[in-house]
């Protein structure tokens, strides 16, 4: 078994190679391991933005400025089993860990600047990583 | 007319002067290996009837099917509270859906019945935006092509109707009256002091 990570929820980089979003293109950014007790987040970098289309009180249809805002697409992965972990190698697709029948997925989809926090957090690697091994004076 | 599983780009010829919308709805695609996918595939969903995109045009792209299909592309919201994801499920989730217009002014694109999402989206001649709409709304902007389809299926059943009882089609009522002209008809009897009875 791995260390067992006290963040809760370690976020895993995702990189989109297509234009469009299709998980047979997103390719993993690091190795990272899923724990039974841990909800991992995976966001997809350079991702085409989601805009939110609504009807007006006119009955007509109305969409968020394509280019200003935006929301970004996720996914919140946890184990079904809990006698087991999961290892992500790096460069590994998207579509093959949502296809492995291992974790419950939640898709979701948030704004920009909760993303953008949420982007910028230190994943648990790289935490971990500088703790190990401070950079040399 | 481009053949199924295809998409045809060809010089535009005609062009409509009004700013226009379409909106088709694409099927999700079982074979008995496919086994339910725990994301939302473009390449498992397909268009049921063919249509053709000009320049000036916006056409939508949504997901039907039963709730089973369009889970796959729901998603749900999610926010930062204290720096934690928190993804609100009692909210209900929204829709994946697209808008696309052709890059290029002086070309029409085809695309065929049955063809797969994924082949459109990555035919490098769209501008695709993805859209994200609540159910209600994807019911609203799905009925008018239900209408069409209940209006299609009345006319469908009337026309087998029609095909199975042929003295009920008054086209056939006219076809087999064209066809006893050479049998001797009965004499003509005016039924209308008014009426100048043909000569004989």
């Amino acid at each position: 078994m791995p260390l067992n990570l006290k963040t809760r929820q370690p976020r895993v980089l995702f990189f989109n190679k297509s234009e469009e979003f299709d998980p047979e293109q997103c390719w993993s950014e690091k190795e990272f391991t899923v724990n039974p007790n841990e909800e991992h987040v995976l966001l997809i970098a350079s991702l085409p933005k989601i805009h939110i289309m609504w009807l007006d009180e006119d009955k007509q249809l109305k969409s968020n400025n394509i280019l200003q805002s935006g929301h970004f697409l996720g996914y919140s992965i946890c184990m079904k089993q809990q006698d087991m972990t999961v290892t992500v190698g790096k460069n590994t697709k998207l579509s093959l860990l949502l296809n492995s029948d291992h974790f419950y997925v939640v898709p979701f989809f948030m704004d920009q600047e909760n993303f953008i926090k949420l982007y910028n957090k230190k994943s648990i690697a790289d935490t971990t990583a500088a703790a190990a091994d401070p950079a040399p004076k | 007319m481009a053949s199924p599983g295809t998409v045809i780009i060809s010089e535009m010829n005609s062009t409509r002067r009004e700013i226009w919308s379409d909106i088709h709805l694409y099927t999700k695609l079982y074979t008995p290996e496919d086994r339910q996918r725990g994301y939302f595939d473009p390449s498992l969903f397909y268009n049921t009837e063919p249509f053709t995109m000009r320049f000036n045009e916006q056409h939508k792209l949504l997901m039907q099917g039963d709730s089973f299909d369009k889970a796959d592309s729901t998603v749900y919201r999610a926010r930062l509270v204290n720096d934690v994801l928190t993804i609100d499920l009692r909210q209900k989730p929204g829709q994946l859906c697209y808008a696309v217009t052709l890059l290029t002014p002086n070309v029409t694109l085809t695309v065929g019945p049955k063809t797969s999402l994924s082949l459109l989206l990555q035919s490098g001649q769209l501008h695709v935006t993805t859209y994200m709409v609540t159910e209600e709304l994807a019911n609203q902007l799905k009925q008018p092509l239900h209408e069409i389809n209940r209006v299609r299926s009345q006319v469908n059943t009337v026309r087998q109707a029609a095909l199975d009882r042929p003295e009920r089609d008054p086209r056939k009522r006219k076809a087999s009256a064209l066809n006893n002209l050479s049998t001797p008809c009965a004499p003509y009897r005016p039924c209308s002091p008014t009426t100048t009875p043909p000569p004989y």
